[in-house]
């Protein structure tokens, strides 16, 4: 089972779907899409804490963060 | 803009008004519990992270470009500090994700950029600049030895013009009595 996470202002939203689900992957994907498009990064984690940023959808990926705009404080 | 909302701390903090504590307890129940962020986080630090974070409340990271070392403390406005080689503090940086978000995700949201896009992310930063005006900290998170050494100038003039009020007067007694 892989893991979208969102962070938004209520702590985050899961969405989770299963890679062999072809259509289940095609959402995960539009919504990957739907949101770098609103400006929000994505990494997905790597063992030993590390991360990488995602250009583009990764259907292995186990847990993707999303993460909205940065701004200087 | 200031992420103003400063965290829950563990570290005493009687010197604050009562009402901003209020507030800011009632800020944070409007959010919500930290918990959820707070879990969030530690499952995306390294072990090593996880332990330094659960003794001294902050965690450091290494810069994806520059192999600069960060401390990211617990909390949500200027909590990224920037150490040199000596672990002293040479510069604050704040930025955040926009919005409003509980204190796990922005640090989270810090360690991310920190760690793979870390000269994005320095671009659209905020910092107090190299001798800004906010105190600098020692690598175990006392207060730079420079703020002190300030206060304790001052304190040496004091005892430097009572020791010459004293010796002044001492002086003027053995005139007197002697002449």
């Amino acid at each position: 089972m892989a893991t979208q996470i969102v962070m938004d202002h209520t702590g985050d939203t899961r969405h989770q779907f299963e890679p062999a689900d072809a259509a289940a992957v095609t959402e995960a994907e539009a919504r990957f899409k739907m949101l770098i498009g609103a400006g929000f990064t994505a990494a997905k984690r790597l063992d030993g804490g590390k991360s990488e940023v995602l250009r583009s959808f990764d259907s292995t990926a186990k847990e993707t963060l999303f993460i909205p705009r940065l701004m200087g404080g | 803009m200031m992420f103003g909302f400063s965290t829950q701390s563990r570290r005493p903090s009687g010197s604050q008004p009562r009402r901003a504590l209020g507030f800011r307890e009632e800020y944070r129940g409007h959010l919500g519990s930290e918990e959820p962020g707070q879990n969030l986080l530690l499952q995306w630090l390294s072990p090593d992270q996880v332990e330094q974070y659960d003794l001294c409340l902050y965690f450091d990271v290494v810069g994806s470009a520059t192999g600069t070392r960060y401390r990211i403390r617990r909390g949500t406005a200027l909590n990224i500090e920037q150490l040199a080689a000596d672990g002293c503090v040479t510069r604050r940086w704040c930025f955040a994700p926009e919005g409003t978000f509980r204190t796990g995700d922005i640090m989270l949201a810090q360690k991310i950029a920190l760690e793979t896009f870390e000269l994005d992310a320095l671009a659209i930063a905020n910092h107090d600049g190299p001798r800004g005006g906010f105190p600098h900290r020692q690598p175990d998170g006392l207060p730079r030895r420079e703020g002190q050494a300030g206060r304790r100038h001052i304190d040496e003039s004091c005892w430097l013009v009572l020791a010459f009020a004293c010796f002044g007067t001492v002086v003027w007694l053995f005139y007197n009595i002697v002449f």
